[in-house]
C-alpha cells in the first residue's frame, strides 16, 4: 500500500541512521506522527516532510540523538516523491472538495 | 405544534439545498463520496422529511393516499441512510474488515427493517412510532439509523481533533477543520433526533414527553440545518494558524 511505504521508507532509514533498533525507529516516528494529527497508514510525503522538519527533530533530541539537523536532512532527501505513489482520496481531501465552489 | 414545524422545515429546507449544492459539485467530479453524501441529505433530509411532513399537515388527504405518500417517504428516506453508511465506510474506514461488516450487517438491518415498515402501514395512519408504540420494524430501522449517524459523528470528530494538530504545524486549512467539525455537530444532532423519536415511540400517552419531543426535535432541526450550511456551503475564507505560517514562510 502506498501510504505505508512513506511510513516505511522513512522509519527503516531512520533506524539506518541513528543508533535506534527496528522498535524504537518506527515507535518515535509513530509519537511525532500522532503529534502531527496523522496516520501511519495515510501517511503522504508532503506531510511526513513536515514532520521531518518542524516536529520529529525535538523527539530525537529526547531520545539522545547527536546531529539532529544532519540526520533529518538524510530523512528528508530519502522521503518518496509525490509521483512515485498512487494518490489516495483521503478524507481531508474529499471534505476539502465538498466545501469547494 | 408551530415551533416543531420550523424546525422541521429548516432541516428540510438545509438538507434538500446543501445536497443539491454536493451533486452539483459530483456531477462534475463524478466521484463516490460526495454523490453518496450528496443523495443522502437531499433523500433522506430534504425529500423524505417532506413527504411525512405532507402526509400528517394536509388534512384532506384520501387515508391511501397517505399511505402511498408514507410508503415513498420510507422507501427515500432508507436509500438516504444506506448511502450516508456508504460515506462513513468509504470516506473514513475503507480498507478496515469491521467497517465492511458494520455496513453490510446495517445496511441489511435498514433494508429489512423499512420493509416491514412498510408492510405495516395503514391506510390514513401516521407511521409508526409517531402517536403510537414503535413497533418491532421500527426498533429495527431506528438503531441501524441511530448507528450510522453516531458513527458518522464519531468519525467526523476524531478526525476534527487530528486536523486540529495538523493545522498546527501548517498541515492544514482551518475551513476544512472546521467541516469536520460542523458536520460532526449535525450528525450529532441527528441522532438526538432519533432518540427523540424513541422518547415519542416509548411514551405515547404521555403528553408532557410529546411536547417535550416536538420542541426537541424542532431545536434539533435547526442546529442541523445552521451546522450543514457552515459545513457545506462555502461563505467567504476563514485563514488559520497553519495557512498563516505557510503564507509567511512563502514571503
Amino acid at each position: 500500500m502506498a501510504s505505508a511505504s512513506v511510513f516505511d521508507r522513512v522509519s527503516e532509514k531512520l533506524e539506518e541512521v541513528t543508533s535506534f533498533n527496528r522498535l524504537e525507529a518506527r515507535g518515535t516516528l509513530r509519537i511525532a506522527l500522532k503529534e502531527s494529527g496523522l496516520d501511519a497508514k495515510s501517511l503522504r510525503p508532503e506531510q511526513v516532510r513536515v514532520v521531518i522538519e518542524r516536529v520529529l527533530p525535538q523527539h530525537l533530541r529526547d531520545r539522545g540523538i547527536t546531529d539532529v539537523e544532519k540526520v533529518c536532512r538524510i530523512l528528508d532527501a530519502h522521503v518518496p516523491r509525490d509521483e512515485d505513489l498512487a494518490s489516495v482520496d483521503s478524507p481531508e481531501a474529499i471534505f476539502s472538495r465538498l466545501g469547494s465552489r | 405544534m408551530l415551533v416543531g414545524l420550523l424546525g422541521l422545515l429548516a432541516f428540510v429546507a438545509a438538507s434538500a439545498v446543501v445536497g443539491l449544492r454536493i451533486l452539483a459539485l459530483a456531477a462534475r467530479t463524478r466521484q463516490l463520496p460526495e454523490t453518496a453524501i450528496g443523495l443522502s441529505l437531499f433523500l433522506a433530509g430534504g425529500v423524505g422529511t417532506a413527504l411525512t411532513v405532507l402526509a400528517v399537515l394536509i388534512s384532506e388527504l384520501a387515508p391511501h393516499v397517505v399511505q402511498v405518500l408514507n410508503q415513498i417517504a420510507i422507501v427515500v428516506n432508507h436509500i438516504g441512510y444506506g448511502l450516508l453508511f456508504v460515506f462513513v465506510w468509504r470516506v473514513f474506514r475503507p480498507s478496515e474488515v469491521w467497517a465492511a461488516l458494520l455496513f453490510g450487517i446495517c445496511t441489511i438491518v435498514l433494508v429489512v427493517g423499512g420493509i416491514g415498515m412498510m408492510r405495516e402501514l395503514v391506510p390514513g395512519q401516521p407511521l409508526p412510532g409517531r402517536g403510537e408504540s414503535g413497533t418491532f420494524w421500527f426498533w429495527l430501522t431506528l438503531s441501524a439509523r441511530f448507528v450510522v449517524y453516531g458513527w458518522a459523528a464519531i468519525e467526523s470528530f476524531r478526525y476534527h481533533a487530528m486536523m486540529k494538530r495538523r493545522l498546527a504545524i501548517g498541515l492544514a486549512q482551518q475551513d476544512v477543520v472546521d467541516r469536520f467539525f460542523y458536520w460532526g455537530v449535525s450528525t450529532v444532532a441527528a441522532s438526538l433526533i432519533w432518540i427523540n423519536l424513541a422518547g415519542r415511540a416509548l411514551f405515547p400517552d404521555s403528553l408532557v414527553v410529546q411536547a417535550a419531543v416536538i420542541f426537541g426535535t424542532s431545536i434539533l432541526g435547526f442546529v442541523v440545518a445552521g451546522s450543514l450550511f457552515r459545513a457545506f456551503f462555502p461563505i467567504g475564507h476563514r485563514s488559520g494558524a497553519g495557512e498563516r505560517m505557510a503564507l509567511e514562510e512563502r514571503s
